[in-house]
């Protein structure tokens, strides 16, 4: 963990109020993202990832969704606090995203080249042809071919993984401080995925910008993140170095989620399930959220468990993490 | 609710009839109307109960008049086939009694007259009430004549395609390349305006986009799967298209007839107001504006209270097609969806 | 790209074939032929026959078909039996005036009906959006030759802002070019109002709900997530997305344009195409009933053709099939 971190989340809290009432699908949830450092935002879908991701920029929908608590700092600017045209400036500029379906994120009616150019013209203040010279640069800087000819081209002439590259030459436009990455490579195929893993790590040696990378696959992150944060139904359950993860998970959620993992030449023939169902973000548990789907479950786990301390930059959602390290596997299945 | 509702419904289908077997003034109305006054006012009831069989189960029909339009489009919709059926309760005074020819004629509304009189002193109240029988007859008949024609059309289109499919469609094309409105005077020129000509003439000119939503509603439905396991299990075509198909392509259809029904009744109006459209002794709403333009400025009321029974009537189908239409259609239902 | 435009118009010309096959087809499937209901009993059966023969009613149908589509692309389309002019003369005097009251109203009517339909759907719900919706059904429910009507009783005769009816009788030349036009002005006012508002009223629930459905996309998040302004959002990236639809209705609004200038024509006796059109068929002149007939059905394939064409100069996806 870096001292000054470059993007702090802390307390993080959203409502989202629905006909049928209000729920809070990202609960108080704190994380850090420092330069040139990758950090994994990893869950299953709806565990409130992607929201989270979201709030960072305040782009979700603003009538059901509302961001009821907590901070997001970059640098010393709250962006919670800043007024539309603040947040603006630095959505795209300062911070830029991308996301999972590239077919559907680019504009169907212009070409690649003006939608990366639109960004520079508005954060840079280039003119028209300077923004289109640069928007070609950075097509080439995302290893796209013929870049020139390519920004001419819309996004229906392009494949999958030709567009995420225009996502992401759009995204570091402006060299941006924190790329978000929401599942960038879920809607690819595994080859292509791979590709957009290395050039993402590529551009970060380059940039120096921190990544949040968000993804619902453990396997993805495995490689080029630096540190992992578990979610669990809008929780943030377990906090993590890599390599902590994967030898000391402390969660038994994390210890599910590392054992559902097929490996290569593994003697295992099942793979291990974890039982139940995740709680409705509306639902309130009492005690630890994943107490009904727990192995580990004690008495104790009706008192909700804050994040404790495992060990240096190490923590972890469970009172009984020690055991948890200690067993260091998810029960087999009978 | 849905009970209630639906012996609501059942119960008035024999009320019709009995009113309807009655001899009252109506009769004076025009012989030619009788029969299409009783299968109009009659028809309603059953579409509504038919609609409400045809929901899946698992869905109650009744939620799709949550919507406050579609409520308000039914409330009014079904006030005014009330009105129509129970016309002769409702007038104060004979449709086609004259007044006196001197102290009768174009009195503003009062107590007596609540819409005022007529150049003969016919009270235009009862006159508009007796309209509304004409204009929701000639609108629900002629739309279901365009059903008709467009399940036919669409359907054989939709589902057996082909070059009889093509045909079909390519002719569907070249009706909607004439605006309905210069397709109806061409042929009001061509043939006598009888009742039965006009809605037979409305009803055939408007069967077009009708045609064009059940061959799409057909289309959709076909490649869905539970026709294929239909189609695995030997079912035969004709119970398939039945069975399956219909029921599912005419929900939105449904919704389209509302709106064809108030716009059939905007068309009818304005054939009547030209002079082309029915005749009298009928009466129609469309006349009553007609013979109340040359004096616009001296008896306003005569033309501006039959339009605003037209604008309410059309009101109503229009609500209650847009309701029922958005209630079906699941992009605008959950619009509001969480993320993540 | 060539391809699209040519098949696009021999799709065009085929539909043009139709529309006068469908015409000449109207007109013989009626009961007798025209003669047999304009003239009465007394008529002399001599000059019936002459009647017939001079326009070429005793000739075998195929040769009648073949006469009508010959005349029809010399553009000799027969004479008025009520004006005793060549139709074509006729209806080539009215087109301009049709020409010039749909226009503006088209203009009208695609102008407020866009902004409003934009607007209320990116403010949703709001006091503004549901105000609109319940205005736009109400209008579309209006009887328009009704609406024209009352806007007469208001405007002309008790406000006497406009005139009622006609073209004015300011001739037009290029010395009193301010007074013609300001006649002009005054005479289309209350048409164009009445037209073009019933056709906003349409467009706009159109555009909402387009606009609705384009809000929802991804690419709405990105330009939000690049830093865009709302309004650069809704107007540039939502807006050329959601009026791609808009342009079929562009198309789609000639058979309606027509159908309400009959309707406007008639009560402000606007002297075009609408107008020549209900009067031939009071007077039952047959020629001209079926050459306006065809025309409208022509200008409505002509529509259509337009909108397909510049809806693939505006979606690349179109263009690249």
């Amino acid at each position: 963990m870096s001292d000054s971190p470059l993007l702090r989340v802390s307390n993080l809290t959203v409502a989202l109020h629905l006909e049928g009432g209000t729920s809070l699908p990202v609960r108080d949830v704190s994380f850090d993202v420092g330069a040139s450092e990758t950090v994994g935002l990893v869950g299953e879908s709806g565990c409130g990832k992607s929201m989270t991701a979201l709030s960072i920029l305040r782009l979700i929908p603003k009538p059901p969704a509302e961001i009821v608590a907590g901070s997001v700092n970059l640098s010393d600017v709250d962006l919670l606090k800043l007024d539309s045209n603040g947040i603006r400036r630095v959505r795209g500029n300062r911070v830029a995203m991308i996301f999972q379906e590239p077919m559907t994120s680019l504009n169907p009616v212009y070409s690649c080249g003006e939608q990366i150019a639109e960004v520079l013209r508005l954060h840079s203040g280039l003119d028209r042809r300077r923004a289109w010279a640069r928007a070609v640069e950075m097509l080439d800087r995302v290893q796209i071919p013929n870049a020139a000819e390519r920004a001419r081209e819309y996004p229906h002439q392009l494949s999958g993984g030709m567009r995420q590259r225009v996502m992401i030459a759009m995204a570091i436009a402006c060299n941006p401080e924190v790329l978000i990455a929401d599942e960038p490579t879920t809607a690819l195929d595994v080859t292509i995925q791979r590709e957009i893993l290395a050039l993402l790590d590529e551009l970060q040696a380059q940039l120096g910008m921190g990544i949040l990378h968000i993804t619902h696959d453990l396997a993805v992150v495995s490689e080029s993140a630096h540190r992992i944060v578990v979610m669990y139904a809008g929780q943030v359950v377990e906090e993590a170095s890599v390599d902590q993860l994967f030898s000391a998970a402390a969660h038994p959620y994390s210890l599910g989620l590392l054992a559902s993992r097929p490996e290569l030449g593994a003697r295992r023939s099942r793979l291990p399930v974890i039982e139940g169902r995740v709680p409705e973000p509306s639902q309130e548990v009492e005690g630890c959220r994943f107490r009904e789907r727990c192995p580990f479950a004690v008495d104790r786990c009706t008192e909700e468990p804050p994040l404790l301390e495992v060990s240096n930059g190490h923590r972890a959602r469970c009172w009984e993490f020690e055991r948890v390290q200690r067993e260091g596997e998810w029960p087999r299945v009978q | 609710m849905k009970r209630r509702l639906t012996t609501v419904a059942l119960s008035l289908m024999p009320l019709t009839l009995v009113c309807l077997r009655g001899s009252t003034p109506w009769r004076a109305l025009g012989r030619d109307l009788d029969w299409t006054i009783a299968v109009s006012t009659a028809l309603f009831w059953p579409v509504v109960v038919a609609w409400a069989i045809i929901q899946p189960r698992t869905q109650r029909w009744w939620r799709r008049f949550e919507d406050p339009s579609a409520r308000w489009g039914l409330v009014i919709v079904v006030a005014l086939h009330l009105v129509a059926l129970l016309a002769p309760a409702l007038v104060t005074h004979s449709p086609q009694a004259q007044g006196h020819p001197v102290f009768d004629r174009y009195l503003p509304p009062s107590t007596d007259h609540w819409m005022g009189t007529d150049v003969l002193g016919r009270d235009l109240y009862s006159r508009v009430v007796y309209g509304s029988r004409v204009s929701l007859t000639i609108g629900v008949i002629s739309v279901f004549v365009s059903l008709v024609l467009g399940t036919i059309v669409g359907g054989i289109a939709g589902y057996r395609g082909g070059w009889l499919a093509s045909a079909l469609m390519r002719l569907t094309d070249m009706m909607l390349a004439f605006p309905r409105l210069v397709l109806l005077l061409l042929a009001v020129a061509l043939f006598s305006p009888s009742p039965l000509v006009i809605i037979l003439i409305l009803g055939v000119t408007g069967w077009m986009s009708l045609a064009r939503l059940v061959r799409g509603g057909v289309l959709q439905v076909i490649s869905t799967e539970y026709v294929d396991a239909a189609r695995a299990l030997g079912l035969p075509p004709h119970r398939i298209l039945i069975r399956h198909v219909l029921p599912a392509a005419l929900l939105p259809i449904i919704a389209a007839l509302a709106l064809r029904v108030g716009n059939t009744i905007l068309t009818e109006s304005f054939l009547s107001y030209l002079g082309l459209g029915l005749q009298d002794p009928v009466v129609s709403w469309g006349m009553l504006i007609r013979s109340g333009r040359q004096t616009l400025l001296s008896a306003w009321w005569l033309s501006t209270f039959p339009g605003l029974a037209i604008l309410l009537t059309v009101l109503g189908y229009n609500l209650l097609g847009d309701g029922l239409r958005d209630a079906y259609d699941p992009r605008l239902r959950s619009a509001v969806r969480s993320e993540a | 790209m060539i391809s699209f435009f040519t098949r696009r118009l021999l799709h065009s010309v085929l539909l043009l074939w139709g529309v006068l096959t469908l015409t000449f087809g109207a007109l013989h499937i009626a009961p007798g032929d025209p003669f047999d209901l304009m003239i009465s009993p007394e008529t002399p059966p001599e000059y019936l026959e002459a009647m017939r023969e001079l326009y070429g009613l005793d000739a075998p149908l195929h040769q009648q078909y073949w006469r009508w589509i010959n005349g029809v692309v010399r553009g000799d389309l027969g004479l008025s039996l009520r004006l005793q002019r060549p139709v074509r003369d006729v209806l080539a005097d009215a087109l301009p005036y049709t020409l010039l009251l749909s226009s503006l109203s088209m203009l009208v009517h695609f102008l407020v009906g866009t902004v409003l339909g934009v607007v209320s759907a990116a403010r949703r719900a709001s006091k503004l959006d549901r105000t609109a919706t319940i205005v736009s059904v109400a209008i579309y429910s209006l009887p328009v030759f009704w609406f024209a009507l009352m806007m007469q009783l208001l405007f002309s005769y008790l406000l006497r802002w406009f005139p009622s009816g006609g073209v004015g009788d300011v001739p037009f030349g290029w010395d009193n070019l301010g007074p013609w036009f300001l006649s002009m002005a005054r005479h289309l006012f209350l048409p164009v109002l009445v037209l073009g508002t019933a056709g906003a009223a349409s467009v706009a629930r159109f555009m909402r709900a387009s606009v609705i459905d384009a809000l929802h996309q991804d690419y709405v998040r990105t330009a939000y997530g690049k830093g865009l302004p709302e309004r650069l959002v809704v107007w540039k990236h939502v807006f050329r997305n959601a009026s791609i639809p808009l342009i079929t209705l562009v198309g789609l609004s000639f058979p309606f344009l027509l159908s309400g200038s009959i309707v406007v024509e008639t009560i402000f006796s606007w002297p075009g195409l609408g107008r020549v059109m209900v009067e031939a068929i009071q007077a039952r002149d047959y020629p001209v009933i079926l050459a306006s007939t065809m025309l409208t059905g022509s200008l409505v394939v002509l529509g259509s053709l337009i909108a397909d064409v510049s809806y693939a100069l505006v979606d690349p996806r179109i263009r690249a099939r």
